[in-house]
């Protein structure tokens, strides 16, 4: 069984620079309640950060400068101590409001956990029956898988550009579609390698906090949320939903605590900047995964009691790939399928193991590297002059606590020594599926435990 | 009893839970045990729920791939549609525009 998760209104950004924090960004998203916290020091020993004050046996609480908003802590706290901010309210009353367009941007990892809040086993597929509730509720979806398949297309593309580059041209040519486009890639000499992915916006954080050296390795996409909102807002108003921007209304449904923060950084309103009007947001609103249950158990859906069946339109199309964006190593397998392509020329079928990176899965080990040989194209032999070009990628499943899978990894990158093309962070271990904003299945005390905190609870009282 | 303040009793009992919930921090040497997430009891405790999850997340893939025959990026028909129609192709000016940011150092 799940657990709630007791959540806050949040109220509002703030209101001048504060520590690590900018004009208008949410603080203090994760909050430890001083009531039920027993210090029993599991939030410490999980947090990436080291952000979490207090030893042993004292009540602990959040350094929210030194926070990434991972939720890491909240997942696993034993007691249920830990708190989240939370949107649910803003969202149901703007559902109401006819004239506003709501539109779910839903992340990968949601359709594999939402289940577990109306039930079912852990693990559950649920992407049509979500559709159906979403659409229910008075949803317009933007899948956010969609986004992932745009973030493979320019993330990838600048991966190229970064190498091609550093390899002397001055010039790539890239095939896309039966169509060549040269880009010119002199300027991405600035860029040094090996490129950080920058799809988790709590290793963004983490590396504008603790590692600003590497900001110049980060690519410099945004995360498939934001590039949902800005596209939504603009191409996708005018184009696909003929509606005015101003009366979108964008809500992320994300894994993650992180992504609340993330869609309140005062420069994700490119889409209000692209159209020239002032005041708009690329993201309005975020909701966990928890949050979305408890909207569509306030309105009365249950997801597993509709159709599985899906007929995906305009942006609910997306590719597998994008969808195993959710796992750790899954942004690098999809990057690896898309280079592939452009590299080698080639389109294998569907199903072919050629679009299976294995080697680059997360699994269970806290850091994963692989060379794959990507055969080149006739073209691309001449570039580069040679025949195949062997690609050196590394995942970080999980940054591990106080950052101490990660550090390595990157040390080597501020050294300037990194043997790598491309290097995927994923705070959380096992990626966005085990993300702070999933169902909760609380830790399972031992006899032993139980016990000593009862006891210690009725000394207490 | 009457010597025993509740204070030192809770520091006792949370650092009996910690030893028991997450294990000894670093045992052996050299080897450290802690570091990895998936080898803590929390972390244990985690994996069968990460694993049935990740499991979900790789038949996706394959419905995706099987029945709707897109396993890379490039291959979605709306990707190929929102580039002719709008963005022309990745890294373009709309590309920059949009879907491309900075990063600031915060310290």
């Amino acid at each position: 069984m799940v657990r709630k998760v007791k959540t806050f209104k949040g109220d509002g950004g703030v209101s001048a620079d504060t520590g690590t924090y900018r004009k208008g960004e949410l603080r203090g998203i994760i909050k430890i309640d001083q009531e039920t916290c027993v210090g029993c020091d599991t939030c410490r020993t999980v947090c990436p950060a080291g952000a979490v004050k207090g030893s042993v046996g004292e009540k602990h609480s959040i350094d929210v400068d030194r926070c990434i908003n991972c939720g890491q802590c909240l997942l696993n706290c034993p007691f249920g101590a830990i708190e989240q901010m939370s949107f649910v309210d803003y969202v149901i009353e703007k559902l109401k409001d006819k004239k506003t367009k709501v539109v779910a941007i839903v992340a990968p990892a949601v359709r594999v956990a939402i289940a577990e809040e109306f039930g079912a086993e852990p693990g559950t597929l649920t992407v049509g029956r979500l559709w159906a509730a979403l659409k229910k509720a008075g949803f317009d979806i933007y899948e956010n898988n969609f986004a992932a398949d745009q973030t493979i297309l320019e993330e990838g593309t600048e991966l190229l550009a970064r190498v091609a580059a550093h390899s002397g041209l001055k010039e790539l040519p890239v095939e896309l579609w039966g169509k060549k486009v040269v880009l010119e890639v002199e300027e991405f000499k600035h860029k040094p390698l090996p490129q950080f992915t920058s799809c988790c916006p709590a290793w963004v954080r983490y590396a504008e906090v603790y590692y600003p050296k590497v900001l110049p390795n980060l690519s410099s996409c945004k995360s498939p949320q934001q590039m949902a909102g800005a596209t939504a807002k603009t191409y996708g108003a005018k184009e696909i939903w003929k509606v005015k921007p101003e009366n979108i209304y964008t809500v992320g449904v994300m894994p993650c605590t992180a992504k609340i923060f993330e869609a309140s950084r005062p420069e994700f309103d490119s889409a209000g900047k692209f159209l020239k009007k002032s005041g708009m947001r690329d993201v309005d609103a975020v909701l966990t995964t928890r949050d979305l249950a408890e909207v569509l158990k306030k309105l009365n859906i249950d997801p597993m009691k509709l159709s599985e069946e899906r007929q995906p339109k305009d942006f609910m199309q997306y590719t597998g790939g994008a969808t195993i964006f959710g796992v750790s190593g899954g942004v690098m397998e999809a990057a690896l399928r898309f280079a592939f392509h452009v590299l080698s020329g080639l389109e294998p079928s569907a199903m072919s193991p050629q679009w299976d990176f294995e080697d680059v899965r997360g699994y269970r080990h806290p850091v994963v590297s692989a060379t794959i040989p990507v055969p080149l194209r006739p073209e691309y032999e001449k570039v580069f002059k040679t025949k195949q070009i062997d690609i050196k990628v590394c995942v970080v499943n999980g940054i591990g606590p106080e950052g101490a899978h990660l550090k390595p990894v990157i040390e080597d990158v501020v050294a300037g020594k990194s043997p790598y093309h491309f290097i995927e962070v994923m705070t959380c271990p096992g990626g966005c599926i085990n993300g702070g904003g999933q169902p909760v299945h609380p830790i399972e005390l031992g006899l032993w435990e139980k016990f000593l905190y009862a006891f210690a609870g009725s000394i207490k009282k | 009893m009457g010597n025993i303040t509740r204070r030192a009793f809770i520091k006792f009992a949370g650092l009996t839970s910690v030893i028991l919930l997450t294990g000894f921090p670093r045992l052996g040497s050299g080897e450290i045990i802690s570091n990895n997430f998936f080898d803590t009891p929390v972390g244990r405790q985690r994996l069968n729920i990460i694993k049935t999850r990740q499991a979900g997340q790789y038949k996706d893939d394959l419905i995706l791939r099987e029945k709707f025959k897109m396993a890379a990026s490039h291959e979605n028909p709306m990707i190929k549609r929102f580039y002719s129609e709008f963005a022309h192709h990745p890294l373009s000016e709309v590309s920059e525009a949009l879907l491309h940011t900075h990063y600031k150092a915060r310290v």
